[in-house]
């Protein structure tokens, strides 16, 4: 009796989760093109995945990887290698603990392993809730930044349904509106916590805090930037809501947030119909009269080349043009 | 394959296959002639015979179209082959005069006649060189 009542409380979050989570078709097409090692065609693919709203941090992180392996998959040359290593880049600041790389290729994997020690990265779980009223942790750690490196959580935070479009509004928007806080060494990593009721954090309701986490060198330099002003990380702060981070765990709380409640991804409409002269069954065996047309023209041509081969042999005078 | 080429891919078939048909042309007139030594005759090259010379004329008003000539060289030996392309003037049917020499001298002959250059297909011909 009481595990039936379990399991009815349990339906509604299921439900929810069916829901919510949604799945990126394009993505889920680009991963069995990758795995049928037809980079080419999974290039396109992956980018309207990446372009289409709703995509978690699961879905970002499974997309770079993927891509960094069609592009190393495509053949090593300079420029895929240079591609390859800007989405690890951008891999690691959404997934810092790689764990979107199992399902790449060695050579992405390296490859991932490779840009983490060259390049400075602010490694960070980011945020997807957190309670209103807690105080709000925010950590994060470096890789490749030389000695001396600090590291500023800058945010700002609006309510939940104040309906601004914050990447209309970026170009608007003043670095200045956004709080800047350093963060602390702490265990071989950098934290702080954001208190509510003190600088412009909430106490209580909902509310929406972005925030983005910058790396500035010994000289003041900027070295990176996980989030941006344009593109900060959003956090749903809440009284409701569970709390979240990361890319496992969380994808359902950051599909409903982004998308207001409604599916991630819808299911795509159907496949318009092929036109005639893409069709296989067509093409098919008109290449082959094509190709076969061809390979006879080519034949054809060669038997009746004007020059006739003469006989070989040890007596042979060769050809004689008469005028 | 992107299936944005294979339109272009097709079109580009096509046109090989175009071009490639509308470049066959037929085959010049040639006749593949055979020189050999009449029975009971025999040259040692380059002692007996050095030089082979053919005249080849139109059939129909004996008119000279080409004089060739060749060095025969050592470690070669009749039948000796070589083959006419008519390249330029049509001519229906030829006459050839083949002529051995040792030292520019004549030391052989054979001729045929009637020989018929027909377009799109090369003819055999065959002279027997009679030793003089």
């Amino acid at each position: 009796m009481f595990a039936s009542l379990l399991a009815l409380a349990a339906l509604p979050t299921r439900a929810a989760e069916m829901q919510y989570r949604g799945t990126n078709q394009n993505l889920e097409e680009a991963r069995s093109l990758v795995g049928k090692a037809r980079f080419e065609e999974a290039l396109p693919e992956l980018l309207t995945a990446e372009q289409l709203p709703g995509n978690t941090n699961r879905h970002l992180a499974d997309i770079y990887a993927l891509r960094a392996t069609a592009l190393l998959g495509l053949g090593a040359t300079e420029e895929h290698k240079q591609d390859a290593a800007n989405t690890l880049f951008l891999l690691w600041h959404i997934d810092p603990q790689g764990t979107s790389l199992a399902s790449a290729s060695l050579p992405a994997k390296e490859l991932a392993q490779e840009v983490r020690k060259s390049r400075t990265i602010v490694l960070h779980d980011r945020l997807v809730t957190v309670r209103t009223g807690q105080p709000i942790r925010i950590r994060a750690r470096l890789s490749g930044a030389p000695d001396g490196t600090s590291l500023f959580v800058r945010y700002r935070t609006e309510p939940e349904n104040d309906g601004n479009d914050l990447a209309q509004l970026a170009t608007l928007v003043d670095p200045e509106e956004f709080v800047r806080v350093q963060l602390e060494p702490a265990g071989g990593a950098f934290e702080n916590y954001l208190r509510p009721g003190v600088g412009g954090v909430p106490a209580d309701g909902d509310h929406v805090l972005r925030y983005y986490i910058e790396a500035v060198g010994p000289d003041g330099r900027l070295l990176d930037s996980n989030g941006s002003i344009r593109l900060p990380i959003r956090v749903q702060i809440s009284q409701t809501r569970a709390e979240g981070a990361g890319v496992g765990g969380a994808d359902m709380i950051l599909a409903t947030l982004d998308e207001g409640g409604v599916a991630a991804h819808p299911p795509p409409p159907p496949r318009p119909p092929t036109p005639w002269y893409q069709r296989w069954e067509i093409i098919g065996p008109v290449g082959g009269a094509i190709v076969a047309g061809v390979v006879i023209g080519i034949v054809a041509g060669t038997y009746h080349r004007p020059e006739p081969t003469p006989t070989s042999g040890s007596g042979s005078l060769g050809l004689v043009n008469m005028p | 394959m992107n299936r944005s080429m294979r339109i272009p891919l097709l079109g580009a078939a096509l046109l090989l296959a175009a071009l490639t048909l509308s470049s066959c042309k037929g085959q010049y007139p040639a006749v593949l002639l055979t020189i050999s030594t009449a029975p009971g005759n025999s040259f040692r090259i380059p002692t007996d015979a050095d030089g082979l010379r053919l005249d080849v004329y139109d059939d129909a008003n004996n008119q000279l179209i080409i004089t060739k000539g060749f060095t025969l060289q050592a470690g070669t030996n009749f039948p000796y082959t070589v083959t006419l392309v008519e390249t330029g003037s049509e001519h229906a049917k030829i006459k050839i005069n083949a002529t051995v020499t040792l030292q520019g001298a004549q030391v052989g002959t054979g001729s045929i006649d009637n020989v018929a250059m027909s377009d799109g297909s090369t003819a055999t011909a065959a002279i027997s060189i009679t030793q003089h």
